[in-house]
């Protein structure tokens, strides 16, 4: 499966998301490709902190690409690995949209702010163009460094729901200093020690939302997430 | 099994098998290079002087695209093409 952690705004977890669910599947003894397709290089620092250590198992293997040599290499790349994921970066680049024309799955955090839920739009209008290259993709939302309590989760995850383009994950992720620490290290949230139960629990249930979804068949993704109670 | 079917639809070449320039058209509307290009993004302006018939050709071409760009973009995407073609 291809997966792509994208969007258009900065600082809504993409790097994070990328780097756990691409260890996590690693974990499972799946060959991972993870491309690092933004300018930011956020990716790739974090696993050169990661391959200094001696202690962690799960590898994947990484590359850093930009511009169409995104879509042309994870096409030549595709078959060699188990699953593929993508850190797109956090704009509408060049980068992200070859990403999107060889996605599986797009997968678009979203921080529970005004600023963040307003570029729901164009990302709802950059999937709608996608579409006309890459019709099964599949792409969905979900709220990242979500608040501990007051209203406002609830009122983003309102919007993120009217989505037509984008299907909402009811998977939201907290904000907690679990996953910065983790990234420090060069650890998933899932390897951290000690471990932050809350955090590990949200990671997994988004990674089971991602990874069971069929390609190309959205109700059997809502319905398989309803039994699991996902 | 019955003998009778429904006519087919008529699928959009497009959206069915989209020609790797449509791909590429719909890529290349990203952004490229690091987020602060405020001052490479200044636009210059440039006359520029071809044969009749030359900008013919480029007319069919824009015409012909699945996905609409008008001829402006067209030319740049053109300079742009050629560029990265030769890694300047």
């Amino acid at each position: 499966m291809i997966v792509v952690a994208g969007g258009t705004k900065g600082g809504s977890g993409k790097t994070t998301i990328a780097t756990n669910l691409a260890i996590m599947r690693a974990t499972l003894g799946r060959d991972v490709l993870l491309i690092d397709a933004d300018d930011q290089e956020s990716a790739s620092d974090f696993t050169v902190l990661r391959n200094e250590r001696d202690t962690v198992d799960a590898k994947y293997t990484i590359i850093k690409l930009t511009g169409v040599a995104v879509r042309t290499e994870t096409q030549r790349l595709k078959s060699k690995y188990d699953d593929v994921v993508i850190d797109a970066g956090g704009r509408d680049t060049a980068s992200q949209r070859a990403a999107l024309t060889v996605a599986d799955v797009l997968l678009v955090p979203f921080v529970p702010r005004s600023y963040d839920i307003w570029t729901l739009e164009k990302v709802a209008a950059l999937v709608r163009e996608i579409r006309s290259i890459n019709p099964s993709m599949q792409a969905y939302t979900f709220l990242n460094r979500a608040d501990a309590n007051g209203p406002d989760n609830d009122d983003a995850a309102e919007v993120l729901r009217e989505s037509e383009e984008l299907t909402f994950l009811d998977t939201a992720i907290g904000y907690r200093k679990a996953f910065g620490k983790a990234a420090a290290q060069g650890l998933a949230v899932t390897e951290l020690k000690p471990g932050d139960e809350k955090a590990i629990h949200e990671m997994q249930a988004l990674f089971r939302a991602v990874f069971s979804v069929k390609p190309a068949n959205r109700d059997t993704v809502t319905s398989r997430m309803q039994v699991e109670g996902v | 099994m019955s003998t009778i079917t429904r006519r087919p639809k008529p699928v959009s070449s497009q959206t069915s098998h989209p020609s790797e320039t449509d791909v590429r058209a719909v890529i290349r509307k990203g952004l490229s290079g690091p987020v602060d290009e405020s001052a490479d993004m200044a636009e210059a302006q440039v006359k520029l002087r071809l044969p009749a018939a030359l900008l013919r050709r480029v007319d069919a071409a824009v015409k012909a695209q699945a996905i609409k760009t008008p001829r402006h973009r067209w030319l740049i995407e053109a300079i742009v093409e050629k560029l990265g073609r030769e890694s300047v």
